[in-house]
């Protein structure tokens, strides 16, 4: 197994931002390509899951790339004039099971009519701080989160015939 | 452990964990019979595999891309990997001896399994889960086995006793298992060969029509979904598309050269014939559309004793020929991995080598991304079986020149 980072504990500054609805998250890639992500969150005060809307997509591929070949991404965290930011692992996929559930339920929950591709677990490293402008070129160009996707994804159960789900009862 | 820096590492261990299989200690069995994992303890398409083991065998490999591998979990395999569990970290572990290679994890236990149907059917014999596919069997035997004209490879349904599913179990079945929220992109159907009838097939069609009908009653519009089935005539297959709410067609091709075919495939050879499985998998094109259809090789097979070719270059030449042929009109042509078993005619003999693997699934990936075909319908997550589809998964800019589904809405 590779030298990967550990799922350490967050600090605290950085949990209550990630909780903050006006903090923006960006993630970025070796490639350069910077998007802005919203659904991202942490599970158990360590981890962090990002829940991908389409997998089909510039920053689902980037995803990919970075899980495949090991290349570290950055999350940067940006409240106001303050920016923290941490190297990322992207360490595992999620498309069932526990993780992804509660990412898919969360999302769920403030959009009923909400859905993931897929849940991606992060490990992040040591958290700095730094001045907004270090990223100026990055953020100024971020894409959106379904930059380039051409599939949009539905799990079945968002496709059945009416609301009295589950399923007719 | 094989490297090839141009593919993706994941793809490679899954090629190198199927082809030297896996076998779990007993921690980790021991850790998969809880509730979150415990499997089914029946078998939806009669594979047997490890009838010495006590316990419940688990689902498939999950590795950490959620890269998707189907062991034969029990099976005498020479140089096996092992699965282990790590009480301490509370994760499970693939091993090469003492060496961990990576964390891996198990496709987690589907909520309708132990459920049983209003006729008091247990709802594991009736479908199976993967990580995103509900899999039903309408038809758990194989006629083809009856006149022993089934294909060479295969070892579904050697063991299993009764034949039609009933269809009120299978509907119950996708009800409750589609209550478990987005656990399931794609529902699959198939089933043995029934080649009963007015003409060849004609009470399978109509049972797949039915089951898939009274599916389709429960979805707006049109669901993911595909039907593995022989290669019917075009106007069976346009009833089928256009009584139900179906979205893709697998009729499989399995043995890519004509003469290997017919020695290998009996059955398929009697009944429709290598030809006209070809022309009629082109024809279904016509109903269901560009990158809609699909078929697939079983890897390996084709390299087999007595019949198979002599080379892996001659194999490789025979399969990349097919598989543009069939791109070059529209039909995703997959590869999928032989694995000998006992109770197949092959029975147990050496797999070819794994680099043929190697280039097989990079040549398929290759071929398909030339002609801007994506395998949405069978890809890492709704499928899991084909290493080459695995791949595509950088392939996002297809985009601009892809000849399917652009921007197609589910």
């Amino acid at each position: 197994m590779q030298n990967r980072l550990q799922a350490e504990n967050l600090p605290e500054a950085i949990e209550k931002l990630l909780q903050n609805q006006e903090c923006l998250s960006y993630l970025v890639f070796v490639s350069g390509d910077c998007f802005q992500v919203r659904e991202i969150y942490s599970p158990d005060s360590k981890r962090i899951l990002y829940g991908l809307q389409r997998e089909y997509s510039r920053l689902g591929r980037s995803l990919v790339d970075a899980i495949w070949f090991h290349h570290p991404a950055k999350l940067l965290l940006v409240c106001g004039q303050e920016l923290f930011w941490s190297e990322v692992d992207v360490y595992k996929c999620h498309i069932a099971g526990p993780l992804f559930t509660d990412n898919l339920l969360r999302i769920r929950k403030k959009n009923p009519g909400g859905d993931i591709a897929s849940s991606w677990e992060f490990r992040t490293g040591e958290w700095k701080k730094a001045n907004r402008t270090s990223f100026q070129k990055e953020t100024a160009n971020a894409m959106s989160e379904t930059e380039g996707s051409f599939l949009e994804e539905v799990h079945l159960d968002r496709k059945l015939r009416d609301t009295t789900h589950p399923v007719f009862r | 452990m094989v490297n090839d820096l141009s593919v993706s590492p994941f793809v490679l261990l899954k090629l190198s964990m199927i082809w030297h299989g896996v076998v779990l200690t007993e921690r980790a069995l021991d850790r998969l019979q809880a509730p979150d994992y415990c499997f089914g303890k029946w078998e939806p398409f009669g594979l047997t595999n490890g009838s010495h083991v006590k316990k419940v065998l688990p689902g498939a490999i999950l590795l950490r891309d959620a890269t998707f591998v189907h062991i034969n979990y029990g099976e005498p395999f020479t140089d096996p990997f092992t699965a282990d569990f790590d009480p301490e970290t509370g994760c499970f572990l693939l091993m090469e001896k003492d060496h961990v290679i990576d964390e891996i994890d198990f496709v987690p236990r589907p909520s309708f399994y132990g459920k049983v149907t209003s006729k008091g059917t247990p709802m594991e014999t009736v479908a199976l889960a993967r990580a995103q596919k509900l899999i039903l069997s309408a038809f758990q035997k194989c006629l083809f086995w009856k006149n022993g004209e089934q294909c060479h490879y295969c070892a579904f349904f050697s063991q299993t006793k009764t034949a039609e599913v009933d269809e009120e179990d299978i509907f119950e079945t996708v009800q409750e298992a589609l209550k478990e929220p987005g656990r399931y992109s794609q529902i699959y159907l198939s089933g043995g060969s029934d080649f009963r009838g007015d003409y060849p097939f004609e009470e399978e069609i109509q049972r797949y029509i039915r089951i898939f009908r009274s599916i389709s009653t429960l979805f707006q519009g049109r669901f993911h979904s595909q039907l593995m089935a022989p290669a019917y005539k075009k106007e069976d297959v346009k009833k089928i598309y256009e009584e139900t709410g179906i979205t893709s067609y697998c009729p499989n091709i399995e043995i890519m050269d004509k003469t290997l075919f017919q020695r290998l495939c009996p059955g398929k050879e009697k009944w429709i014939g290598y030809d006209t499985w070809i022309r009629r998998t082109l024809d279904a094109v016509d109903v269901f559309g560009e990158g809609n259809v699909y078929t697939q090789i079983v890897a390996g097979a084709e390299l087999a004793r007595p019949y198979g070719f002599q080379s892996i270059d001659d194999a490789l030449r025979s399969n990349f020929k097919g598989c543009e042929f069939f791109a070059k009109n529209g039909v995703i042509c997959l590869s999928t991995i032989w694995r000998p078993h006992r109770y197949a005619k092959l029975g147990f003999q050496p797999m070819p080598p794994l680099d043929y693997y190697i280039r097989l699934t990079k040549g398929f990936h290759e071929i398909r991304k030339s002609y801007g075909l994506v395998a949405v319908d069978d890809n890492y997550k709704l499928c899991g079986n084909h290493p080459d589809s695995d791949l595509e998964r950088l392939d996002f800019s297809c985009k601009t020149d892809c000849r399917q589904k652009t921007c197609r809405k589910l």
